[in-house]
């Protein structure tokens, strides 16, 4: 009898041995709506060892035509997506070690969230919570990966803490967009697309593929498709106070280096 | 078209577009639509800072990504 995981396996960069590093592998995901969600489905069928899942909320009806994890009973019962989320996901893989925290990522609980793992994909949904999450990672040295979505289109960035270009980087202006998905809309298949990246990018790194992991931003838009790779050329460390260690967002902590 | 001087022909999202000569990338978002002006600017592959967007011209010949980004989830 084949193994549950040899189709993938079989993907040569794969193997076996990303296999076995998946295994053991460690990551959280901070935001369980429709990216967080589809990542952590597809993170636990691929057989992550461990799972942290972060998210204060709990499902709504107009989540449903996106967000995955998530049935019209959990909805009804009012279930916490961390927990409805959690026995979803135990369903699909009994293999994956799941842990659950129901509460919203802040500045006193940002570093405690994420240690310990060797990803964070980011599922939040403003910009400000994403800058927090930006820090929090630059100051672990936890690789990142962020994705937005709104409309039909959205953008995926993966922070590689001192090797590379962090949030606050590509988007410096650290203002919450005028107009929320809450105005403008989100189809699923967008945010499906945008959370399927992203979890591809998260798993180059669980199963040692660094070096096939994206570099600078790329930006996808369904309607029409478009998809665009922007480079962050001349990327200087010292003119960006978080890639510098000087981190505004996270409490009582002096500037490092 | 705005005005009678010289034009230039720059590739905006991927699409040639007759610009004015020496416009600045601030005043190229301002035409594009642009709702605001916290977006993701590209002039030849290469990233320009927001502070900058006055001070680049844009040239014959360039090439331009604007891109909104998105922070829902
Ligand atoms: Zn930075």
């Amino acid at each position: 009898m084949g193994s549950r995981y040899q189709m993938q396996e079989r993907f040569g960069p794969w193997g076996r041995a990303g296999q076995e590093r998946l295994r053991q592998g460690r990551a959280v995901v901070v935001g369980l709506g429709v990216l967080g969600g589809t990542a952590a489905m597809l993170l636990a069928r691929a057989g992550v060892g461990f799972l942290r899942l972060v998210d204060p909320d709990h499902p709504s009806l107009d989540n449903l035509h996106r967000q995955v994890l998530y049935s019209e009973q959990d909805v009804t019962a009012g279930r916490p997506k961390v927990e409805a989320g959690a026995a979803y996901l135990r369903s699909l893989n009994s293999e994956v070690s799941i842990e659950t925290h129901q509460v919203a990522l802040g500045p006193g609980n940002a570093l405690d969230l994420l240690r310990g793992c060797g990803v964070v994909l980011d599922g939040l949904d403003s910009a400000a919570a994403r800058y927090l999450l930006n820090e929090a990672c630059l100051k672990l040295g936890i690789p990142l990966v962020h994705a937005g979505v709104i409309k039909a289109q959205g953008q995926l960035v993966v922070v590689r803490p001192g090797q590379g270009p962090c949030l606050r980087c590509w988007f410096p202006s650290r203002r919450e967009p005028p107009a929320s998905s809450a105005e403008l809309g989100i189809i699923g298949p967008a945010a499906a697309c945008l959370a399927s990246l992203q979890t591809a990018e998260a798993l180059k790194i669980l199963v040692g593929a660094q070096d096939q992991v994206l570099e600078g931003l790329l930006s996808v838009d369904l309607w029409p498709p478009r998809f665009r790779t922007l480079e962050h050329r001349h990327w200087d460390r010292q003119a960006c106070p978080a890639c510098r260690g000087q981190y505004e967002l996270l409490p009582g902590d002096s500037p490092g280096l | 078209m705005d005005g009678g001087g010289p034009e230039i022909s720059v590739v905006v999202d991927g699409f040639a577009e007759r610009l004015p000569a020496g416009m600045s990338l601030t005043a190229l978002i301002l035409r594009q639509q642009a709702q605001h002006k916290d977006l993701v600017a590209e002039v030849n592959g290469r990233f320009v800072h927001p502070r900058d967007y006055d001070s680049v011209l844009l040239n014959e010949g360039d090439r331009v990504e604007l891109i909104h980004p998105a922070f829902g989830g």
